[in-house]
């Protein structure tokens, strides 16, 4: 190998390492990772500073950016706690039925919404719900996280790894749907009767107390009745124009934006304090990380590691797609499935550049990331975010617990997805 | 004028191994609202509030979310518990601020509200060199700020007189300045 491939294979790896250690705030690693890519891949010449800024995708920022501040704005009117509330009376505190609502309305919104920000506003509510009716929350905070990963890999704008692939592949929010959506429904199954079995015994006990959630009055919940209708007539609006992203040539990005832009309008509210909320130590670790790969596509890493799928692409291209289904869910079950899926892109528009048809690879490596994340706790950002919920609960979620129950969903909805896919292969090309 | 002077000397104080449910019968027999933990030599350990207390009888949910003030009923949480009285003979170290907000003897009444106000705070406690010396309440820093207030309308007055019956900028000055006030 050359150096500047080693090189930049060793940067990649330490900041990889160092990510995944924890060691550091991922952010503050992704940034070191940068710099350092820069720098030395500036010096040995196989880096500049203009490929650097290149490599950042704004398709990927600004997309997740825009989500950011409709949710942000939506948040403040209460509307996360209200959905929650109301379908946990209509579930009149039968235990399988609140699994199943609060589990499908987290899906639901995380199909459009941001799938970790859905997740870190519905857990707090879960936990007062569960609290409230004198059940243990475990199941429906595990639910939440499991569903709503494998649910929002139906969409372009579900999850991150989808909308690089969406930006890289340029694929629209309709081939995302028509490709991912019957797949991940399946997938979507499977889960959730996994999650029924694993987690019957706690489900069948009753709850304590129904009198106190049927007494809430929801209209105190839902703060500002006005801006939430508003904000959900412009979701709607964004989900339209991502649907017809293509005809109209508006990329899924600049209608997030022009969501968060008409929110913003009808809205008016205090602007400094709505940007707080977005959170851009996340933006920041995209574009650092999207900086750091970039140096190792530009040193050549990434081509020679895609010559060795070509080979096996050639011969049998299905066969391909479901080691890459396995690979990337095992991958997105260890590491992060972000950098994983960043690294994964251009090796394959590499091997599309050696004349293969590479439509079901980008499917397959879609549907492997995103059914990975729900193995280990650690596999998701929205796995993480409600285990250290939960940990300030009197009822944590054990490494033990989610192992037991998310490590089958990830086994289900992949064994799943490989049925379908093999079934529906020619409709992947 | 000085905190010293206003301060409470004679101060209700409990020991590290108290226990939450003594601590709060204390609270209510004395009816202060704040106590501070001490060793036997007089050495600030901490301080416990009633409100600091309750607090920690509240649900989890309570710090995770921003918006709770529809719950009116806890539901199944307001159910008998053993969990609630085990840690009711718990010792205060649980509760206890180990790092609260104190003055020394010789802030001034204005600079001991600015703490107050700051930190939300309902009794400050007094500390000299790591050692409890008296407390303000929020009604014992009401009474001094009168005092005060009234200190300066008579020391105004008394430089006016002196000045020959004219308000003259430099009895402003030597009586203290007030560009504080509104």
């Amino acid at each position: 190998m050359n150096p500047n491939a080693v090189v930049s294979l060793v940067i990649f790896a330490f900041t990889f390492i160092l990510i995944l250690s924890e060691k550091l705030h991922r952010t503050v690693a992704a940034l070191l990772g940068s710099v350092l890519m820069v720098i030395v891949g500036n010096w040995m010449g196989f880096y500049t500073e203009a490929d650097a800024i290149h490599s950042i995708d704004m398709e990927t920022i600004g997309l997740l950016f825009g989500m950011m501040i409709l949710i942000a704005l939506l948040e403040e009117t209460g509307f996360f706690e209200y959905v929650a509330i109301r379908a946990a009376r209509a579930s009149g505190g039968n235990p399988w039925i609140l699994m199943v609502s609060l589990g499908s309305i987290t899906t639901v919104l995380s199909m459009f919404l941001d799938n970790v920000t859905t997740v870190v506003l519905i857990a707090p509510v879960t936990i007062l719900i569960t609290n409230l009716l004198g059940l243990n929350p475990i199941p429906y905070l595990i639910g939440e996280a499991l569903l709503s990963n494998t649910g929002g890999t139906a969409t372009l704008v579900g999850d991150p790894p989808n909308i690089m692939i969406g930006s890289a592949a340029k694929l629209s929010f309709l081939d995302f749907i028509l490709h991912m959506g019957p797949q991940v429904l399946v997938a979507w199954l499977a889960a959730l009767i996994v999650l029924l079995v694993v987690f019957r015994k706690i489900l069948s006990r009753k709850p304590r107390n129904l009198s106190s959630l049927m007494k809430v009055d929801l209209s105190s919940v839902l703060k500002h009745k006005k801006n939430a209708k508003k904000l959900l007539w412009v979701l709607a609006l964004v989900i339209l124009l991502f649907f017809l992203s293509d005809p109209l040539h508006l990329r899924p990005w600049i209608v997030a934006i022009m969501g968060a832009t008409l929110g913003f309008l009808l809205v008016r509210p205090k602007v400094e304090e709505i940007c707080k909320t977005v959170e851009w130590p996340v933006l920041i670790f995209f574009a650092a990380l999207f900086v750091t790969v970039g140096g190792l596509k530009h040193s050549g890493v990434l081509s020679m590691f895609a010559y060795g799928f070509v080979g096996l692409a050639k011969e049998n291209l299905l066969l391909c797609c479901v080691l890459l289904i396995w690979v990337s869910a095992v991958a997105s079950a260890i590491v992060d499935n972000i950098p994983f899926t960043m690294a994964m892109i251009p090796v394959i528009q590499h091997i599309e550049a050696q004349g293969i048809a590479v439509a079901p690879l980008w499917w397959a490596l879609a549907l492997g990331v995103g059914f990975g994340g729900n193995g280990t706790p650690i596999g998701s950002t929205a796995n993480v975010v409600v285990v250290s919920l939960s940990e300030k609960t009197r009822k944590p979620i054990t490494t033990g617990i989610w192992l037991r129950s998310g490590l089958l969903v990830m086994l289900a909805t992949c064994a799943a997805v490989t049925v379908t896919f093999i079934i529906f292969f020619k409709f992947m090309q | 004028m000085k905190i010293s002077e206003w301060m409470k000397t004679d101060l209700v104080t409990i020991s590290k191994d108290t226990t939450l449910e003594d601590a709060i019968n204390l609270l209510v027999e004395k009816r202060v609202g704040t106590l501070p933990v001490v060793e036997a030599d007089g050495k600030l350990l901490g301080l416990v509030t009633m409100k600091g207390i309750l607090k920690n009888f509240l649900p989890d949910f309570y710090s995770l979310m921003e918006n709770t003030d529809y719950i009116h009923d806890l539901g199944a949480l307001e159910l008998p518990s053993r969990e609630r009285q085990s840690f009711l003979k718990k010792s205060i170290t649980e509760c206890m601020n180990t790092v609260p907000r104190f003055v020394s003897p010789d802030h001034t009444i204005l600079s001991a509200i600015g703490i107050m106000s700051r930190h939300h705070l309902n009794d400050l406690i007094v500390v000299q060199d790591g050692i409890l010396t008296g407390l303000v309440s929020t009604v014992d820093l009401g009474i001094a700020f009168l005092h005060w207030i009234k200190k300066n309308a008579e020391l105004l007055a008394e430089c006016e007189e002196s000045a020959g019956g004219s308000r003259s900028a430099e009895c402003e000055e030597s009586a203290g300045d007030d560009s504080s006030v509104k």
